[in-house]
């Protein structure tokens, strides 16, 4: 009868430790964002912008994964963000891979149009480096100066907005790297409140496509963070089709229509965050995507598309004169 | 058919050995976890901290010879109301980054006729009817003098007010966003050169040009060169030899404790991407929009390079006959910089001395505000008459930084709770605080006088040490927070560590307490 007691006892705590919600409050949260912002209030300008694209999956079947994250990359160079801005983490080489039946290219659609690993990419992390340690630190630069070039530093400042990407294989609360580990909501969120901290960030722009992508924002809590995922909790996402001769899906939806959507912006588009949010049909994407504007003070039909996906120069002149004038 | 009673010395055999399992458990194994599994977190001095919060919030009562801004408003600009209005508006507009206001503004009317247009000052705003003096357009001298030329009769106060702020704060904003001479390099002239504060620079110098532009022919028309040398060998040539000049004059006198190395290059540009594919050399070619003339991007620095703790500046030519300029009638290169880190020129036609020329002013801008120490020299700038205000600016901002740099790091400390703090972090932190204390003794304003540009030195220095140090305790690469551990998995853990463990525990403590009842 005790022992049976001790038993019951146990499988309370047990039950009620997992059902132990660590979200802040809604309101304590609103306060801190409210407080946070106040005591940093700036109405300048971002003026520079900076991409981290990380794709964490392993193997040839994963191939979507690097494509989705190849895209994302083609995207942000085409408008206007240079690579030395740029840090790519690809956890597999999928051009290079022995099954791959055309050698050194990476394709995000059967008609094969576009060649993603062409001759102007940078991969900043690649393989076994692209680790949760290796991400937190590139994200809190948490690195070592003496033997960590100045490529694999994210060098920003409290005047840059960056857009981080991830993609690969998730679940609730959680991202897997390399098959080998992973990361939590908590980590990421914890890890953006140290940028936040120390001022390496002006405004971040998470997107995220991966099972039940949407739980890995829920924990945010740092100010001027816009958010995005590609299904709720217990939803899966899908990939949007396969290239037979490939042998394996090439892209997945999510990604797939934000690269639609992000293909008729330009470097003076004024689309906005909000367009881009009203794009996402779940009947399309075959998931619900998700969004996350509390955590800033600005209304996204008012942030414009290249603010994140853009690069900004604020640029001033100067009027050289001869030593001899005035 | 009941069991025989149990021996007694059985009974007490079994009581010491459960209570000898209990007593290695409680007292050797409980600590072992606890002593392997704890987080090590050494404790930094946050009452510290907070103190030197309380005191910046509080006013240091430092540099009291903050940067004197005289504005003159002729009679027709206004009257004794018009002055206070101005006064009020020009502080509060102006805020320094890192808090407080190193200027202040005397506003007074005076008889145009009365004005001293020589007298050398600072910031001297002069607002003038243009009925008076007829000249075309404002002009700002190089001494500091800003005329303010209005057609009302009686501008307003903003408009005054924009006037004066066109000029002088278009110089602190520039400060505020080319720190590359400040802080940090104000640090490493202070400290010995091999300690871990030297700076290093990085000049990157490229030359931009459109594809398929007969560059040989323009380039050694225009430097002397023999034709036969190749585009690149020409413009390296160039480049060199403005290094060399630097070494010996100018640059010397900026980073004579720092060391500098170079990298140039030459990269072609096409808009068209068949051009950059079909080209056998593509590691050549940059592929830019040349649509807007400002729409060219820091060119990329080459990925092999360590320049991890390295401050860069990146020097791009661009030569492209198609981008049409402003200044019709202005055959000289025009130039603009990208805000703190590049120095970037572009030319309609191909003039390498003037662009030279602008890349060693634009170096002398980028490191220069607050490098100089005690030489009487001054290189040619327009920053050259406040240069030391400058420096005093810098302290302040450098003081500001420090303590916020320090108190972002006691808040990530106090509410990560699971981040990891090494006993260096410990020692940068006190560091950090003793330079603080440093700089702000040396700068303490005794008994009114004046502070003299040595102390003012030693306290920047003092100050940018405090900055830097703070800097390297928040992004110290062992202070990491441990990852997050769902409840579930520590129960699928220790569950079945401890499970074989604290069951016969349980179970035989329970025998003998029941024994023990009977």
């Amino acid at each position: 009868m005790q022992l049976t007691r001790i038993i019951l006892l146990l499988a309370v705590l047990f039950i009620s430790g997992i059902a132990a919600d660590l979200s802040i409050p809604q309101e304590q949260l609103q306060q801190y964002i409210t407080d946070q912002l106040d005591s940093r209030a700036t109405s300048s300008k971002h003026t520079n912008n900076w991409a981290v694209i990380v794709s964490t999956s392993r193997f040839w079947f994963n191939y979507r994964h690097l494509a989705n994250a190849l895209s994302m990359y083609r995207t942000v160079k085409r408008l206007g963000i240079p690579d030395s801005q740029i840090i790519l983490m690809l956890a597999d080489d999928v051009a290079c891979n022995p099954r791959n039946a055309f050698p050194g290219t990476v394709y995000n659609n059967a008609d094969r149009a576009l060649d993603l690993y062409s001759n102007n990419i940078e991969v900043d992390y690649r393989g076994y480096e692209v680790t949760v340690e290796s991400f937190i630190r590139v994200l809190t630069d948490k690195v070592d100066l003496t033997t960590t070039p100045r490529s694999k530093r994210l060098l920003t400042d409290e005047n840059s907005n960056i857009f981080i990407y991830m993609t690969g294989h998730g679940g609730d609360e959680f991202l897997k790297f390399q098959d080998a580990e992973e990361i939590s909501a908590f980590d990421i969120a914890d890890a953006i409140a140290q940028m936040w901290e120390t001022k390496r960030y002006k405004e971040l722009f998470f997107m995220i496509d991966t099972c039940q992508a949407n739980t890995m924002y829920s924990k945010f809590y740092s100010p001027n963070v816009f958010a995005v995922g590609s299904s709720e909790i217990d939803e899966s996402s899908y990939s949007h089709h396969a290239d037979a001769d490939v042998g394996v899906a090439v892209i997945d939806r999510f990604t797939y229509y934000n690269l639609e959507f992000l293909e008729k912006v330009e470097k003076d588009s004024t689309l906005t965050l909000q367009d881009l949010f009203d794009s996402y049909d779940p009947a399309e994407i075959h998931s619900h995507a998700g969004v996350r504007t509390d955590l800033s003070r600005r209304n996204p039909a008012e942030v414009p598309i290249t603010d994140f996906f853009g690069n900004v120069q604020a640029v001033e002149i100067d009027d050289f004169e001869d030593d001899d004038d005035d | 058919m009941a069991l025989p009673p149990e021996p007694a010395h059985t009974i007490t055999v079994r009581r010491q050995v459960v209570l000898s399992f209990w007593a290695v458990f409680i007292f050797l194994g409980l600590p072992l976890w606890y002593k392997t599994t704890a987080i090590h977190r050494t404790p930094l001095p946050l009452a510290e901290i907070s103190n030197l919060r309380a005191q910046l919030d509080d006013g240091l009562g430092l540099l009291d010879n903050a940067i004197k801004v005289s504005v003159i408003l002729d009679p027709l600009c206004g009257n004794t109301d018009t002055a206070i209005s101005v006064n009020k508006m020009l502080e509060q507009s102006i805020k320094l980054e890192g808090g407080g206001s190193a200027f202040t503004i005397e506003v007074t009317t005076e008889q145009g006729e009365e004005i001293d247009f020589q007298a050398k000052s600072r910031y001297k705003a002069v607002c003038v009817p243009s009925t008076r003096n007829p000249l075309p357009k404002s002009k700002v001298a190089k001494s500091g003098t800003i005329f303010i030329y209005f057609s009302k009769d009686e501008p307003s106060s903003e408009l005054i007010v924009a006037g004066v702020k066109s000029v002088f704060m278009s110089d602190i904003l520039f400060f505020n966003r080319h720190q590359l001479g400040s802080k940090e390099l104000a640090a490493g002239s202070v400290l010995n050169k091999g300690s871990p504060y030297s700076d290093r620079i990085h000049l990157s110098f490229t030359l931009l040009i459109a594809y398929g532009s007969d560059f040989d022919t323009l380039l050694a028309s225009s430097a002397e060169e023999a034709l036969s040398l190749t585009s690149q060998k020409a413009w390296r040539q160039q480049i060199e030899s403005l290094i060399f000049d630097l070494e010996s004059s100018e640059l010397s006198r900026f980073i004579s404790s720092a060391t500098f190395d170079s990298d140039i290059g030459l990269q072609y540009i096409s808009e068209s991407e068949k051009e950059i594919l079909d080209n056998s050399d593509s590691s050549l070619y940059q592929r830019s929009s040349l649509v807007d003339s400002f729409d060219l991007q820091p060119v990329t620095i080459l990925a092999s390079q360590n320049l991890s703790d390295t401050r860069v500046l990146q020097f791009v030519y661009f030569f492209s006959p198609s981008i049409q300029k402003d200044k019709q009638s202005d055959s000289r290169p025009f130039s603009f910089t990208i805000a703190n880190r590049a120095g970037v020129v572009m030319s309609s036609q191909l003039d390498t001395e003037s662009a030279i020329r602008i890349f060693a002013k634009q170096i002398d801008k980028l490191l220069s505000p607050v490098t100089i120490l005690l030489s009487a020299d001054a290189p040619n700038s327009k920053l050259v008459p406040l240069r030391h205000e400058f420096s005093r600016i810098a302290t302040i901002t450098n003081l500001y930084a420090a303590v916020e740099t320090l108190s972002a790091l006691s808040h990530l400390v106090t509410s990560l709770k699971e981040m990891a703090v090494p006993k260096k972090v410990r020692e940068l932190v006190d560091a950090s605080i003793a330079e603080w204390s440093r700089s702000v003794s040396v700068l303490s304003n005794k008994g009114g006088k004046s502070i003299d540009k040595v102390s003012e030195q030693i306290g920047l220095r003092h100050a940018a040490s405090a900055a830097w140090l703070a800097k390297q305790a928040v992004f110290e690469k062992n202070m990491m927070l441990n990852m997050f551990v769902p409840f579930e998995h520590k129960v699928a853990v220790y569950l079945p560590l401890l499970g074989p463990v604290l069951v016969p525990l349980f179970i035989g403590l329970r025998r003998v307490l029941k024994e023990g009842a009977r």
